[in-house]
């Protein structure tokens, strides 16, 4: 039986060493920032697979601009950023991201901390995989990278009153279906 | 309110979110590693080996040219006898101003002609060099009027087929090769029209200004002057046949 140990590499070692294009530290890279970074392109696209192909990717990507970080910012934020980018421009690239779809408002808000207990990560992300393209990529832009309506206008290349009524129209599906998920959390509850 | 709520609650959940990718995701990463390294790789052999090429090319032909050479030296012509202003200064200056085109001059009016007809199925590509021995002339003999009695020492008509007819009797200089009203011609130009496509290389020997001569001709000049097989005059060379395969 073979033992690895791994050694927990800081990223100054890291970007030093993919630097100097060594395998190691290459794979050292992919090692601590994949399972994260899939996290993300799991948000924007619904086909696991392809958001897995992107997720590499956008890492060789990483490998090719990293000449260019100036350390600034923190190193994840970097590589989240093109991970993004690169999953806004295969979106535009692949599909027509626009799609008005008649929502309703929702007749009440559902239960936040009942669901935030019994919802995993995996649910909330099937359920934001469930959105149209266009409404999927506002509201992550907007709820969960913290992007404004003019920073999203000028990324997708569309208005900004585009975005906000993409947005508008995200939430009040997903709060639809936090609804309809707060239902069968409730029956199950009762079942037991 | 209400939508500040559903954005938080989304962002505390997923902002972090982390996923691990399938086994076969190392894989693929491995391969498309691999596949970049392995482009960069093939990038540094190709241009190895279009170095090793061109090398080659340059440093193994010299029997080829020297052979064309033997046949050249037995031509002599007195073409550039026309041109004694060619010898008044530094040698490889004035090899300048004899190989450089000058595209100033009027070539209809100041530069005489002398035109070969070859027979047709005869395909010849030759280029004419002139080469002028300085050392056989005193220094204190360069003045403006100074006539060489030897001018030109060799004119060397390179063929690149073994055909090439003995064109020695029927080259010709212009008639009026003495100076005329104490003004010198200022080129020679020496036409062969061959084959039936009636391919015209032309080799023109002009005064030229040095100062568009760009440094690189410059070298490729200067080469004449050395003897052939060394490292420059196999660049002149190999420079002077790309640009008469060009011109075919």
């Amino acid at each position: 039986m073979r033992l690895t140990i791994k050694k927990s590499i800081n990223d100054e070692e890291i970007i030093a060493g993919c630097l100097k294009s060594k395998r190691e530290d290459q794979h050292a890279l992919y090692e601590k920032y994949s399972a994260k970074m899939l996290g993300v392109c799991c948000r924007y696209l619904k086909n696991p697979e392809e958001a897995e192909d992107l997720m590499i990717s956008s890492i060789m990507k990483v490998f090719e601009k990293l000449e260019q970080y100036k350390a600034e910012g923190s190193f994840e934020g970097w590589i989240r950023r093109i991970v993004i980018n690169e999953c806004l421009t295969h979106l535009r690239k692949n599909k027509s991201m626009y799609m008005a779809v008649d929502v309703e408002n929702a007749e009440r808000e559902p239960d936040y901390k009942l669901l935030s207990d019994r919802l995993v990560e995996e649910d909330m992300i099937n359920l934001i995989q469930g959105l149209p393209d266009g409404y999927r990529t506002v509201f992550n832009l907007y709820a969960i990278e913290g992007y404004s309506h003019k920073e999203i206008a000028e990324n997708l290349g569309i208005n900004i009153n585009t975005s906000k009524s993409q947005l508008s129209r995200a939430r009040a599906l997903l709060q639809l279906r936090l609804i309809e998920a707060e239902k069968i959390v409730d029956q199950k509850i009762v079942d037991q | 309110m209400n939508d500040r709520r559903i954005d938080e609650f989304f962002k505390s959940k997923l902002g972090n979110a982390e996923i691990q990718p399938n086994i076969s995701a190392n894989g693929k990463f491995l391969a498309q590693l691999e596949k970049r390294k392995k482009g960069f790789t093939w990038w540094k052999v190709a241009a190895s080996i279009a170095i090793l090429g061109v090398a080659t090319w340059l440093f193994l032909s010299p029997n080829e040219i020297s052979k064309t050479v033997e046949i050249g030296k037995s031509l002599e012509t007195e073409a550039a006898s026309t041109s004694p202003e060619l010898i008044k200064t530094d040698g490889v200056d004035n090899l300048a101003q004899i190989t450089d085109v000058a595209p100033e001059v009027d070539m209809q009016e100041q530069v005489p002609l002398i035109t070969k007809e070859i027979e047709p199925d005869v395909e010849i590509v030759a280029h004419v060099q002139v080469a002028v021995n300085k050392a056989t002339i005193p220094k204190e003999k360069m003045t403006e009027n100074f006539v060489p009695e030897q001018k030109i020492e060799d004119t060397i008509i390179i063929p690149t087929l073994e055909e090439l007819p003995d064109l020695s009797n029927e080259l010709q200089v212009a008639s009026n090769e003495q100076i005329v009203d104490g003004k010198e011609l200022p080129a020679v130009r020496i036409t062969y029209i061959s084959g039936k496509k009636k391919r015209q290389m032309t080799e023109t020997m002009a005064k030229t200004d040095t100062s568009k001569v760009s440094p690189l001709n410059r070298i490729f000049i200067g080469a004449i002057s050395l003897a052939d097989g060394s490292l420059i005059a196999g660049l002149r060379d190999a420079k002077e046949d790309f640009f008469n395969r060009k011109n075919d």
